[in-house]
Parts: C-alpha cells; sequence; structure tokens
C-alpha cells in the first residue's frame, strides 16, 4: 500500500457531520453577504465597465463565482472585502478584455434622453470619465475613493503591492481631475 | 455642473437579477453534487482495490521510517496564505447513540479551513495504519535542505496523555511553504513518532515545528503564527 495516500478510513465521522452543517449555513452566509456588499459591488462594476446593461451579467457571473468559493469564515471583515472585490474586479477585467476582442465602442446609454435629471447625467458624465482611465487606474480609484477601502484592503484584492496602490491612485486622481473639468466646460 | 465620484449611481438591478442569480446557484450546485458522487465512487472503488492489494500482499505495508520533503502550494484564504498547524494526542472514543468512534491522535498542516470543502491537508499523520500522506494536487517532493529541528522557534504548547488535548497555531505565511516530515511506523503501518517541519517562501523563513507521539505532541512556533 502507498504510504503517500490517506488512508480510506482516517476521516472522521465528526468531522463529516460538521462539514455537512457548514454546507446547509452556506446560502445564509451568501445572502448575508449579499446584504452587506452587494450595492457596492454594483457601483463598481457599473465604474469599471461604464456600460449599464452589462452591469447585472457581469454581477452576476462575479457573485456565483462567489458561492461556489465561499469560505466557511473570514479572517476579518478587511478580508472578506479583498476577496470578494477582487472576484468582481477579475470578472470586469475579462469583460473588458472581451469587449475589446470584439472591438466593441460603448455609445450613450439608452435611459439617457434629454430629459434626465441632473443626478442622472452627473452620473453618465463620472461613468465616461472614468472609462478614459486604463482599468487598472479605474479599480484603485473606485475602490479607494469610492468605496472607501484602506490601501491594505484595496492591494489585496487588486494583488497588488501597497506602493503601487498609492502611486496608481495618485496618477489615476489626476487624470480623473482633467477628464472631469473637460466635461464640465462642455 | 460640478463633477464628483460619488455622483456614480450604478444603475438598479433588473427585476429577476436575484431569482436568476438563485436559479444559476442551484444548477451550479446540482451539477458540482454530480461531480462529487461520480468522485466518491471513483475513490471507493481505488479504495477497494487497495484494500484487497493489501490484504493480499501485507508485506507492502509501510514499516519503514518515511523521511520526505515536499514544496506545497498554499490556497488563498480571504486574501492571506493560511497554515494550520494542530497536533493532537489520542482521546477516549467518542459516543454517536450506539456508534463508537475512535479519537486518534494526530498532527497536520492544513490549509484553508479543515471544515470548509476547499480546506486540504497539505501533509499530515493519523494515527491509523497508513495514516500518513501528502496532498498529491498542491505538494510535490522536493530535494530542499530542511533540518529536523526547530531553532529560532519559540514553544506554543506541549500536550501529553490520552485525553484528546490539541495544540494548534494558525499561521499566515507565503504562497509557497516547504514541509519536511519524519515519520517512523510500527510494525503494523502506524505512524508511532514523528517530526513535523513547517518552512515558508523561497527563503525557508522557519515558521512551525511538531515533534508528535500518539501521546506527547510538543509544538513550536514563529512570530508568523498566531492562537487565532
Amino acid at each position: 500500500m502507498n504510504a503517500e495516500s490517506w488512508a480510506a478510513g482516517s476521516l472522521d465521522d465528526a468531522h463529516a457531520r460538521l462539514r455537512a452543517l457548514e454546507a446547509a449555513a452556506k446560502p445564509r452566509r451568501f445572502e448575508m453577504l449579499l446584504e452587506r456588499h452587494e450595492a457596492r459591488l454594483r457601483r463598481v462594476a457599473y465604474g469599471m465597465l461604464a456600460d449599464p446593461s452589462r452591469v447585472d451579467d457581469v454581477l452576476q457571473e462575479a457573485l456565483l463565482r462567489a458561492y461556489r468559493k465561499l469560505p466557511v469564515r473570514f479572517e476579518s471583515t478587511h478580508h472578506e472585502a479583498a476577496w470578494l472585490y477582487r472576484i468582481v474586479h477579475r470578472c470586469c477585467l475579462n469583460e473588458l478584455r472581451t469587449r475589446k476582442r470584439r472591438r466593441e465602442t460603448l455609445g450613450v446609454p439608452e435611459h439617457i434622453t434629454r430629459e434626465s435629471d441632473e443626478t442622472t447625467l452627473a452620473s453618465v458624465a463620472v461613468a465616461a470619465a472614468l472609462a478614459e482611465l486604463a482599468p487598472d487606474a479605474r479599480a484603485v480609484v473606485l475602490l479607494v475613493d469610492l468605496i472607501g477601502l484602506d490601501y491594505e484592503t484595496a492591494a489585496a484584492a487588486l494583488g497588488i503591492p501597497r506602493g503601487t496602490v498609492a502611486s496608481r491612485l495618485s496618477a489615476a486622481r489626476a487624470s480623473l481631475r482633467d477628464a472631469f473639468s473637460i466635461l464640465e466646460r462642455r | 455642473m460640478t463633477l464628483n465620484l460619488d455622483d456614480l449611481r450604478a444603475p438598479p438591478a433588473r427585476p429577476e437579477f436575484h431569482s436568476e442569480l438563485r436559479h444559476r446557484i442551484e444548477t451550479s450546485e446540482r451539477l458540482a453534487r454530480g461531480r462529487r458522487r461520480a468522485a466518491a465512487l471513483v475513490a471507493v472503488a481505488a479504495a477497494l482495490v487497495i484494500v484487497s492489494a493489501a490484504s493480499v500482499s501485507a508485506f507492502r505495508q509501510q514499516t519503514k521510517p518515511v523521511d520526505a520533503t515536499y514544496v506545497c502550494s498554499v490556497p488563498q484564504l480571504g486574501g492571506v496564505y493560511v497554515v494550520d498547524v494542530v497536533g493532537s494526542v489520542r482521546g477516549v472514543p467518542v459516543k454517536y447513540g450506539t456508534v463508537s468512534v475512535p479519537n486518534r491522535a494526530h498532527a497536520t498542516f492544513s490549509a484553508g479551513s479543515t471544515m470548509s470543502p476547499d480546506g486540504v491537508s497539505l501533509v499530515g499523520l493519523d494515527e491509523y495504519p497508513n495514516g500518513y500522506g501528502a496532498d498529491d494536487q498542491l505538494c510535490r517532493r522536493s530535494h530542499a535542505a530542511v533540518p529536523l529541528g526547530h531553532a529560532s522557534l519559540r514553544p506554543f504548547g506541549a500536550v501529553t496523555g490520552t485525553q484528546g488535548a490539541t495544540i494548534k497555531r494558525e499561521c499566515w505565511l507565503a504562497p509557497t511553504v516547504t514541509i519536511r516530515a519524519h515519520v517512523v511506523f510500527s510494525r503494523s503501518g502506524v505512524p508511532t513518532a514523528a517530526q513535523l517541519v513547517l518552512r515558508s517562501g523561497k527563503k525557508l523563513k522557519p515558521a512551525a515545528y511538531l515533534d508528535w507521539t500518539p501521546t506527547r505532541v510538543v509544538g513550536y512556533a514563529s512570530a508568523a503564527c498566531s492562537n487565532h
């Protein structure tokens, strides 16, 4: 018998029962995760994609992945946020790559008309300004300035060092200010 | 109009967004259950083959000491790479109604949460015939020189007896760890003594050490480990 393989009978019944209990609690844990984060995840996805028609599909894909891989526990709320935003960020990047491959361009969103209120117009203008930034810079601005994650959590979410977050953020803020001022003059 | 990042308003979710999500999750879970069932059937078949082979050729039972070094990838858990160091002495059997489950001594270096489907024992041993192993998905054999000792580590616990006492530390380490295991077996192939060494990263930074027998476990750990 190969000593490198686990013996079939070494798994205790107690562990199996605990696993079953954990599996039963998973939908509830996921619901609570959604309650805490969904609104902000939606804003981040919209900011990344700048295309309201794709936000639902991308977010749904990200949440499905999150459900499949949902850990039993997180070390802290920071780790929970980093884990979740990382999934959404990756799904957004996949979508942007697909869009690039198809050479799709963004048009004027369908819900924008001459009668649209100022809040809607401002939101669309901000999304357009964000779209001018590179995806990496956009992600940093959204996670730190819009959602309010600290540098460490944003770094963990994006899989980059803390210093890179700081430098990207500084450059992205400057670019965003320029984009805002151009849009405001129009 | 003055623009501000806070003006960004996400479009509202379409009415069927959550029902669609629930439906997709249920479908995905159903498929996963099917895959797990198929994998379990294969595992049972493989176990039957192994058990029958062992009964025919008992001399293949592991009785010689094992001294092996592995390099293991640690799955990410909530943004960090966590290895649980656990050592336990033999305990009294646990009774579930009329069923008595043996409470065996064990020692493991596990990643993720062992209570979750994603949790996995990287290297570990259990007081059971051939109860020693390494995860063949995450770990591979290595020739790295790792001394069998606890230099630069601090003792974090020692337990003795047969009441199932356990010592545990949670270590936040590099994405790759190196583990050396030296295990001695009885004539029936049950681990009777072991030393497990855990090192972190490419620089093999000392992280933890377990000196284990079924009735005595002593643990040493670095500052990267805590008792969460």
